[in-house]
């Protein structure tokens, strides 16, 4: 193929006139994308939502699996010998997550979705 | 600023500075992007097919597909050509949908009449008429080689296609295209 050949028809291309501007169809395009954006939030709603049932749902269903003894932190405590009470006592809230794994599972069960909402929010 | 004012400050801003805005989620910045590129758009797609209406619907479905991944575009400056590249991609996916891609060869009771969308230059109207002769693979690739200037290597990357495909498709679609415009001339 010659380049004099190509060069017909890049003049014949060129010649053409565009299709004219159509403000018609700028507004169908933005009342599109209203409607896409619309659909969106309300998706992240609906996660969000989800979310927040999946969690308390989840909470709910592992609340009775607890050892009742274990499920306060104080009576936890009281079945660990004197020295053991002392050294939790000065770890402070690191020490009862620590002698209550199922405190630190009920807080993760209610952090981790709010934490799911934040996130879910900020990016709507 | 009003609207108004806001409106006539995206109108004389740079593409790469509106296509910023509009990734940053400024809707009347994305409405001037949707003001400036339509008509060349339209224009390329109501080329590769016969149906002015496919064509704008199309169109418009690749500027929601742009609002969509525009926050991922790299590089704003390059936002022209992006688009074109989500146009011709639905445009493949319409195809595929509708097998027209397997076609040999154009039936000849399915060339329709060439679109209202040239007002008069006989050229261009000769030119539209004898495109939609052309298969559809081939009226692709020889569109984006001589009315978008794009390299076979560009159009390989745009379609998906082998480079050696994308390559016989110019070439036979330009030899076809040539003979049917020297037809029309004769």
């Amino acid at each position: 193929m010659s380049e004099a050949s190509d060069d017909t028809l890049r003049r014949a291309f060129a010649q053409a006139p565009l299709v004219a501007a159509d403000e018609t169809f700028v507004a169908s395009v933005a009342v599109q994308v209203g409607v896409h954006r619309k659909r969106r939030r309300a998706l992240h709603v609906a996660r969000t939502l989800a979310l927040v049932v999946a969690g308390l749902g989840l909470a709910a269903w592992l609340a009775p699996l607890a050892p009742p003894v274990q499920r306060l932190p104080g009576a936890g405590m009281a079945l660990l010998d004197v020295p053991d009470r002392v050294a939790i006592a000065a770890q402070g809230s690191a020490g009862i997550l620590q002698a209550d794994p199922w405190l630190l599972l009920s807080i993760a069960v209610v952090v981790v979705p709010l934490a799911g909402v934040a996130w879910l929010l900020r990016r709507s | 600023m009003n609207r108004a004012q806001a409106r006539t400050a995206l109108s004389s801003a740079a593409e790469a500075v509106v296509v910023q805005l509009a990734a940053g989620g400024d809707d009347e910045a994305f409405t001037e992007l949707v003001r400036r590129r339509q008509a060349w758009l339209r224009a390329l797609l109501r080329r590769l097919g016969r149906d002015a209406a496919l064509a704008d619907d199309i169109a418009q479905q690749a500027f929601i597909a742009a609002w969509q991944k525009l926050p991922q575009l790299q590089s704003p400056a390059a936002f022209a050509g992006w688009l074109r590249s989500l146009a011709v991609n639905l445009w493949l996916q319409h195809l595929r949908k509708r097998r027209e891609l397997l076609l040999a060869d154009m039936p000849e009771g399915s060339v329709a009449a060439p679109m209202a969308v040239v007002t008069d230059p006989s050229v261009s109207l000769d030119l539209d008429r004898v495109l939609v002769l052309l298969k559809p693979a081939e009226r692709l690739c020889v569109v984006l080689c001589h009315a978008e200037g794009m390299s076979h290597a560009e159009i390989a990357t745009s379609t998906g296609w082998p480079l050696g495909t994308v390559k016989s498709h110019v070439t036979r679609g330009s030899t076809r295209l040539r003979e049917l415009l020297g037809e029309e001339h004769r």
